[in-house]
């Protein structure tokens, strides 16, 4: 290019007039595409601060610097300006869409409903239904539902259960606290403190279910979730033995997973039993052989013959005294087992995971129940 | 707690058939569950063998004595092997390990064939030191083929103590004995019924203990011989050196000024300590607990505690000004704890100070003002039983667990401090040449108070039947004074073992019989419940609301009910929506999700979006779950009621008024159907199958399309939630289809409000239809008109459905055209044409009065 047409094309003054006109047309664009043509006429290849940008090269090398950053700023500028009006017209046009898009909502219940749209097959989450199942299991006993609430008062959570505030058993659950550690308030790590309130608010004798979520500080991996299921069952009545606990814990096993399994209990501690212990399901795949017979490799139970299932023992009298149940007359048993772990084993569920995800092929599997 | 196999064998005669894993089986059976079985692993790889020499040449004319070795290593690793070696202990005989080309020694130390003073070496003759074993270097390590039997090229890995089984047994928090060798050892004879040798008992006769109660039934239920294996170093305090009485002016006192936080202390000081490296055997053993070597004072109180359960501390005699005292701390002390920390202290802190100021946390940690070092020539031993709360309280305030806490929290036996005393006194002696110049004691310790009960109860929670001589047995077995209250045997007085905090009540009696006898012998029966009523009305209703959705096509999912600003942000919520108040934790899984939700949408927006990207769906997703609101007040007090009686109803409310309320909602989001109406046609299915109509008004709410979106109420008025369409920067933010809906509505309202079916009568004459249209003002709804016509006609209308509304050219712009069909039916006749036509002027009366003219013959 001549240098001296050069020159003419980066004057300031052109330069200030190319960028005052390019500011008037964007803030004159009304609409979308206005805008999109604004922004061609003015910031495009053939605009003249583009055209202007071109003819650096052609400027004597002394007066190159000044004139790129007159141009540089002037074509930032107009971008900023383009970038703040393209804001405000889409907010502007939205708005109007949605104006223009606004029905009459009650239109959902006075038409006729002659043409729903389908939607794929529906499914209840495997957790939701194997809860039912349990306590379906249960009220055919003449167990009733028992129910409490997720965030829970520390109180009931830990020291009701004969969990006092210094005892390491209390740290032997990662807990949520909620707000600051002084609010007594928790996110329940079991679903123990039902026991409680079952028992504060039922008359004697109590035979309760309660499924419900509870909490644990654990990261979310293949085995382990921060947020879970548990079912606890609890009866208290006249009479009741370590031999009634066992029996119904081999009731639920052979409900869940098949008639003649049995359980196991092995010595444990959990400070609301006493005695305590842990329970173990005979393995329902290979129902034990994999102990007796070398041949068998199990991968249910990884040849151990039995599955972890949960925790058991007969209330703790010191709990039972701290809702004021007399313990020369009323004794009782409490146990208590994961739902996922159950669904897992009963339906080789390998990862925590697919639980927790809401992945609708997982869930659609298991239709409305189990 | 990790059991060495050789160490636990020193302890019970386990029988030639036991493994690791039998004994792991019946340890598991009595309650110590053993979580796995380790290998302690040896700090070297590669052919590692015993070699035994046969021959050493002595090299002459060498600035140092340099020795040119035969060593047998077995005809598997070549046989004789020429071995150079600088060591003087070398002879002809000894039994030795031999690090053959290709192993490699701590410190990556490769051994390889060289050549030196013209001679070829084909591998190593190693010291203790090299082999990580010991700290010994001034010779090869000589072993003692008598001591441990071993044959010339095994490996040496399990001669040197590294190829041991490890139990590692997971102890509950009430087994505190467990968290020493003598309370394993004792279990694992109780599980084998074979003899176990009490350490205690196995310490010098009249020294050993502080009186018959801590150990006196406690071991002879199996047999103690009193001679244990010699080979570890037992020695009692009778063959410690003694020191003259001059000295005794440098014997600490000990004082107990905080009878809340301990109820025992000795101090034993010890003067002539020198330097010197753990013998090897004492290092392995607690390599193998998993503990460091650190100095061999230092490791004897570790040893001695790992053995024994009694955390013991040494002090820096010459570091300590005065006698050392048991006492709170005072507001403004504080303390540099062994680990480098500069610690404030409250006066709810247990601590040992001299006369200048605290020296431990106690029970929890050393100061490192006293701490011992190498030039320490003079310690004071601390062996004290501190009370758990007092220990817990420190250690959670301080948030320091060290092995002292841990057993302290869990309960230290009382009355083993001075036997433990004894037994490090004894170590210190052998080890580093210490002697014993005096021992102060404070402090008695509360005894176990007797429990009454009666012999029958064990068999009576079981539920089978358990012999009063066996519960006499058992009781005995694990250390309990057993006595009869009457003579009859039918109720006994127990006494539990010092060992034994844990029992305090006939049920945890009950636990030692029955775990004992065994669980696999209980019976099994089946109890049930009496009255009971089955599943509540709203139980039911809960499940008929999951089937429900179910089968109308929605997928159930559940959420964690983490969330936080990123997703009210992402809903579009304004600053001071309500569903931005919620309950924080204090400790969440993540920063950027503290909160509990308060509304059920923003997780399902998640779960589609994940779906999405698994290019699953378009679906309907369902959640149905409490949602958290603070609730005012919850902030209050926090009460803690008494545990040893029945709370109040006055404390319960208090308790409750803790607590955020926890409605439960429903959240349904819909991204298969693209129509406005859908997510409010769920909601008025569900309402119908609970027997409820419902109502709805236009909503401009978050995360709503502010035109697509109404507001539920129930026919009674009461607020259900929200339905509609979404917001089109929502959809855009999850990555949806722009139409995609969403419902969430308080689930429990709708199951308040569902009422029991009384049925209609059917009337069987025949339905009259009429079909009108109006033209009507575009802002007036639909619903509007429909009920005006219900109003006018009155009980012969049946059913008003709207079946079309039309907006265009065809009528004056701001006018909408609504088409509907009228159902006419009375329950006991047939409508005659006049009553048809009175019900159609009805109907355009009403229409007319909120403004509707009727348009045209549809
Ligand atoms: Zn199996």
């Amino acid at each position: 290019m001549d240098p001296q047409q050069a020159a003419l094309l980066v004057e300031p003054d052109r330069v200030a007039a190319a960028l005052s006109e390019a500011l008037a047309a964007i803030a004159a664009a009304a609409t979308p595409p206005d805008l999109a043509a604004t922004r061609q006429l003015h910031d495009g290849d053939r605009s003249p601060l583009a055209l202007a940008n071109r003819a650096l090269g052609s400027l004597p090398p002394s007066e190159r610097a000044a004139a790129g950053a007159r141009i540089g700023a002037a074509r930032t500028s107009i971008r900023e300006a383009l970038l703040a009006r393209e804001g405000l017209l889409h907010q502007q046009w939205q708005a109007a869409t949605l104006r223009a898009e606004r029905v009459d909502v009650t239109e959902a219940l006075t038409r006729s409903e002659q043409q729903r749209p389908r939607v794929g097959r529906g499914g209840r989450h495997p957790l939701s239904t194997i809860a039912e199942r349990v306590a379906e299991v249960f009220t055919a006993l003449g167990y009733e539902v028992a129910e409490g609430p997720e965030v829970e008062a520390e109180w009931f959570t830990f020291d009701a259960l004969n969990i006092p505030a210094d005892h390491p058993a209390r740290s032997m659950q990662d807990t949520f606290f909620v707000t600051s550690g002084e609010s007594g308030v928790v996110l329940r790590t079991q679903t123990s403190p039902i026991q409680i309130r079952a028992l504060l608010a039922r008359p004697l004798p109590v035979y309760v279910i309660a499924p419900g979520r509870v909490y644990r500080t654990d990261e979310l991996d293949a085995t382990h979730t921060p947020v879970f299921h548990q079912v606890e069952g609890l009866a208290v009545d006249r009479g009741i033995t370590m031999a009634d606990l066992k029996g119904t814990l081999d009731h639920l096993a052979q409900a869940m997973f098949g008639s003649g399994l049995v359980t196991r209990l092995r010595p444990s501690y959990f400070p609301f039993t006493e005695p305590s212990a842990e329970v173990d399901l005979q393995c329902f795949a290979c129902r034990g052989a994999c102990l007796t017979d070398a041949s068998v490799a199990c991968r249910t139970c990884g040849n151990e013959g039995w599955i972890e299932w949960g925790g058991c023992g007969m209330v703790n009298p010191r709990v039972l005294r701290g809702v004021g149940i007399d313990t020369d007359t009323y004794s009782g048993f409490a146990f208590g087992m994961g739902l996922e772990r159950t669904l897992m084993n009963r339906h080789r569920i390998v990862d925590m995971r697919a639980l927790v995800e809401g992945d609708i092929r997982f869930t659609r599997q298991f239709g409305s129940a189990l | 707690m990790r059991v060495p196999w050789e160490w636990l064998g020193e302890l019970v005669d386990l029988p030639e058939s036991a493994s690791a894993r039998s004994v792991a089986d019946a340890l598991t059976r009595v309650g110590l569950a053993v979580e796995s079985i380790d290998r302690s692993a040896a700090p070297f790889t590669g052919p590692v063998v015993i070699g035994r020499v046969l021959a050493v040449e002595e090299l002459t004319g060498l600035r140092k004595p340099i020795r040119y070795c035969a060593v047998d290593v077995g005809a598997e690793h070549g046989g004789t092997r020429s071995i150079i070696c600088g060591a003087p202990n070398v002879a002809e005989a000894a039994h030795v390990v031999v690090a053959l080309p290709g192993s490699v020694l701590p410190g990556g130390v490769a051994i390889a064939e060289r050549t030196a003073y013209r001679r070829t070496s084909q591998g190593m003759i190693c010291s203790g030191r090299e082999l990580g074993v010991s700290d010994e270097q001034a010779g090869i390590l000589i072993l003692d083929p008598s001591d441990t039997p071993m044959t010339v090229g095994e490996p040496a890995a399990r001669v040197l103590g590294f190829d041991d089984p490890i139990l590692v047994v997971g102890v509950t928090p009430d087994r505190g004995y467990a968290l020493s060798m003598r309370g394993i050892a004792r279990e694992v004879g109780l599980a084998l019924d074979v003899p176990f040798h009490d350490p205690v008992s196995m310490l010098h006769p009249g020294t050993g203990s502080t009186g018959t109660g801590s150990t006196g039934t406690g071991s002879t239920g199996t047999g103690s011989t009193g001679t244990g294996s010699t080979g570890t170093g037992w020695t009692g305090p009778a063959d410690a050196p003694t020191v003259p009485m001059a000295e005794a002016a440098i014997v600490a006192s000990a004082t107990i000024a905080a009878a809340e936080g301990a109820d025992r202390l000795v101090l034993r000081t010890l003067t002539g300590l020198t330097d010197a490296a753990s013998p090897a055997w004492l290092s392995r053993r607690l390599r193998a607990c998993g503990m460091r070597s650190i100095s061999a004072a230092v490791d004897i109180t570790n040893y001695v505690m790992l053995e024994l359960g009694q955390p013991l501390h040494a002090f820096d005699r010459s570091r300590v000004s005065g006698g050392l005292t048991a006492r709170w701390a005072v507001a403004g002390e504080r303390l540099q704890t062994l680990d480098g920390i500069v610690r404030e202290l409250s006066p709810a802190d247990l601590v040992i100070a001299d006369d200048r100021g605290p020296l431990a946390l106690a029970g929890v940690m050393g100061g490192a003002s006293s701490e011992v070092t190498a030039d320490t020539e003079a310690v004071i031993l601390e062996a004290a039983h501190f009370l758990p709360v007092a220990i817990a309280r420190s250690s959670r305030r301080h948030r320091l667990t060290t092995e002292a806490s841990r057993r302290f929290e869990r309960g230290v036996d009382p009355q083993v401090a001075q036997a433990a005393s004894v037994r490090a006194a004894g170590l210190l002696a052998d080890v580093c040449g210490a002697a014993t110049v005096g021992v102060a004691e404070a402090g008695v310790p509360a005894v176990s108070a007797p429990i009454v009960i009666a012999a029958g109860h064990p068999g009576a929670v079981a539920g089978m039947p358990i012999g009063a001589d066996e519960v006499r047995s058992r009781l005995i077995s694990v250390g309990c004074a057993v006595a009869d209250v009457a003579g009859d045997g039918e109720r006994l007085t127990v006494t539990a073992p010092s060992w034994r905090p844990d029992l305090s009540e006939p049920a945890d009696l009950v636990e030692e019989v029955l775990r004992l006898r065994g669980y696999d012998e209980l019976p099994a029966t089946l109890p049930v419940g009496r009255g009971g009523r089955g599943f509540t009305l709203r139980q039911r209703r809960r499940q008929q609301v999951g089937r429900l959705l179910a089968g109308m096509g929605a997928v159930e999912v559940l959420t964690y009910p983490f969330t936080g600003p990123i997703s009210w942000q992402a809903l579009g919520l304004p600053p001071d929506d309500e569903r931005r108040q919620a309950v924080r934790l204090a400790n969440p899984l993540s920063e950027e999700r503290p909160f509990l939700r308060t509304e059920m949408i923003s997780g399902l927006l998640e779960v589609a979006h994940r779906n999405n990207a698994r290019g699953n769906g378009p679906a309907v997703i369902v959640e149905c779950g409490p949602v958290m609101r603070p609730r005012p007040g919850m902030d209050g007090p926090v009460v803690h009621p008494a545990v040893d009686r029945r709370p109040t109803a006055a404390e319960c409310a208090a308790l409750d008024a803790l607590l955020p309320e926890q409605p439960l909602h429903l959240g349904l989001l819909d991204w298969s159907s693209g129509e406005w109406a859908e997510p409010i046609r769920w909601i008025a299915d569900l309402a119908a199958d609970l027997g409820c109509t419902i109502a709805v008004e236009p909503t401009a709410d978050a995360p709503f399309h502010p035109g697509r979106a109404a507001l539920v109420r129930l026919a009674g008025g009461q607020v259900l939630g929200h339905a509609g369409q979404l917001h089109p920067e929502v959809c855009a933010a999850y990555g949806l289809p722009p139409a995609s809906g969403a419902a969430e509505i308080d689930l429990d309202r709708l199951l308040d409000a569902a009422t029991e079916v009384i049925a209609a009568p059917l009337s069987s004459h025949p339905v009259a239809k009429e079909d009108l249209a109006f033209v009507v003002a575009d802002d007036i709804a639909s619903e509007v008109v429909a009920r005006a016509i219900r109003d006018g006609v009155g009980p012969l209308i049946e059913s008003v459905t709207l079946f079309d509304a039309y907006r265009g050219p065809q009528i004056p712009a701001g006018l909408v055209s609504l088409a509907f069909t009228l159902r006419l039916r009375a329950p006991d006749r047939t409508l005659s044409p006049a009553e048809i036509r009175a019900a159609r002027q009805a109907a355009l009366d009403a229409a007319a009065r909120v403004g509707a003219q009727l348009r045209e013959e549809a």
